[in-house]
């Protein structure tokens, strides 16, 4: 039987517990991390073309219909929200144009900006779900591995006081059982805080690419529209 | 409110059940393989002599020890004479009655001391070409069959253990313990009975007692894979069947 697994089956059951939430954590984060990558990483591409695709389509309407293509682009859902927006002011000021009702254009710029917010919010929400999970894990992990140690450290040190002598063959299994504990939660710890800075970085960097495209968005609606 | 695109992401649980594979499969790569096969500490090779298997030439004239008594006692008839004489003639006619107990060995004279040191000598010299005789003829039957002795016995090749292998795995399992031994109780003991092929191959080593120390048990299974590599075969060509007791002190045989 190799070493290693020699020393984690003669840990004992408190050192287990700890190491068994310490997997605990590891899987979790690991699976956050590739969940969020996929995310993140065809949100970042599809926007980049949903933003080309954008500038040379200039009509909204054609837009709309190609949306799926860039389905897991943040910008998708601000558009598709705020087109919606317009569409609705639109009809109602045909509607208002037919009963010689005047209407003021900047308030259905309101009402676009704030839709744009909205979903602007929501996709902020959407992307940053799991995240705490790996913050939890960066800042707590290497506690529960300490935690573990300790607990190690004390057994040996019971160790000692039993067989009244502290040669290395009594003391050496129970602190090396206590060091696992310790590297097993930075083993955990440490890519769950790389893994949280990364995301966000890239989020920031999306939620910039939301903010500028909102107002772009309703820069154009008040260029074109409000002239109506 | 506007139909959302439809997206395409990854479910959680599908990353999570591809997360706890990734951990399986590193879980199995650290525990099976060696990554720092640079690391391990240097072995000072150890050189085996086995005081216990060296040639007693003829082992009924006597102990060993024997062999250079004939020397030692040679220097005292010398050196008693020349104490006698002198003794012998001041003391004797001034105080005759004080020394009763230094009379007897001043009684023999040179004459007589000079016959006795040389009958002594006389028998020392046909002893000793006794024993000469003896070992050279012990020398002579062991290199006629054709170094089949065992290591350490004259006409040895050293390829084999000498006659009491019993001692010889015991001081390579003792050997090879002192590095490995690790516990967790107080008293730990653990009985293994030792099969050993003619090839000098352990082909089992049963756990026949143990105090329930599974580190003391880990640290003896060790010893016994790290000894079993240099293990001479067996004497006569045939196999090895022993118990022996771990213990922190050291390693018995049962």
């Amino acid at each position: 039987m190799p070493t290693n697994l020699g020393i984690l089956a003669t840990t004992g059951i408190i050192v287990k517990i700890v190491l068994l939430i310490l997997l605990f954590f590891s899987v979790v984060s690991w699976a956050i991390i590739f969940f969020k990558f996929l995310q993140v990483h065809r949100a970042n591409n599809e926007s980049e073309r949903f933003i080309d695709f954008f500038w040379k389509t200039k009509r909204f309407d054609a837009i709309n219909s190609q949306l799926d293509r860039f389905a897991n682009s943040p910008l998708t859902v601000l558009f598709s929200e705020a087109y919606g927006e317009l569409k609705k002011l639109m009809e109602k000021g045909d509607e208002q144009v037919e009963h010689n009702v005047i209407s003021t254009d900047l308030g259905g710029i309101d009402n676009i900006a704030r839709a744009l917010r909205r979903a602007t919010t929501s996709e902020i929400t959407r992307l940053e779900k799991y995240l705490t999970f790996l913050a939890t894990t960066g800042s707590t992990a290497p506690f529960i591995g300490l935690f573990g140690t300790v607990w190690g450290i004390m057994t040996s040190f019971k160790g000692i006081g039993e067989t009244g002598s502290a040669s290395l063959a009594v003391v050496a299994p129970g602190i090396a059982e206590a060091l696992i504990a310790t590297a097993i939660g930075l083993v955990a710890a440490i890519p769950a805080v790389m893994g949280y800075n990364h995301f966000q970085h890239k989020i920031k960097v999306l939620i910039a690419e939301m903010d500028s495209f909102s107002t772009e968005f309703l820069n154009i609606v008040q260029r074109t529209f409000a002239k109506k | 409110m506007t139909l959302q695109p439809s997206r395409h992401e990854g479910r959680l649980g599908t990353m999570v059940a591809v997360s706890l594979m990734v951990h399986l499969t590193m879980f199995v790569i650290l525990t099976r393989a060696n990554f720092f096969p640079g690391l391990k500490y240097p072995e000072a090779p150890v050189y085996y002599v086995d005081v216990v298997n060296l040639p007693v030439a003829s082992p009924r004239a006597g102990s060993p020890a024997a062999a250079p008594g004939p020397a030692a006692p040679a220097p005292p008839p010398r050196t008693a004479p020349r104490e006698m004489t002198l003794p012998a003639t001041s003391p004797a006619k001034t105080k005759p009655t004080s020394t009763p107990a230094k009379a007897g060995p001043q009684k023999p004279t040179p004459e007589t001391a000079r016959e006795f040191e040389e009958r002594l000598a006389q028998l020392e010299r046909e002893t000793e070409a006794r024993h000469e005789a003896a070992a050279i003829e012990e020398l002579k039957k062991r290199v006629a069959a054709g170094g089949r002795a065992p290591a350490g016995m004259p006409g040895a090749t050293g390829k084999e253990a000498g006659s009491d292998y019993g001692s010889y795995i015991q001081s390579r399992l003792r050997d090879a313990f002192k590095t490995t031994i690790a516990s967790q109780s107080k008293n730990p003991e653990v009985v293994v009975h030792l099969t050993i092929d003619r090839n000098g191959k352990v082909v089992r080593a049963r756990l026949e007692r143990s105090s329930g120390d599974k580190v003391f048990e880990d640290s003896v299974m060790r010893a016994i894979a790290k000894a079993e590599q240099n293990f001479l075969p067996p004497p006569r060509g045939g196999g090895f069947d022993q118990g022996f007791i771990f213990k922190p002190q050291g390693v018995g045989k049962k």
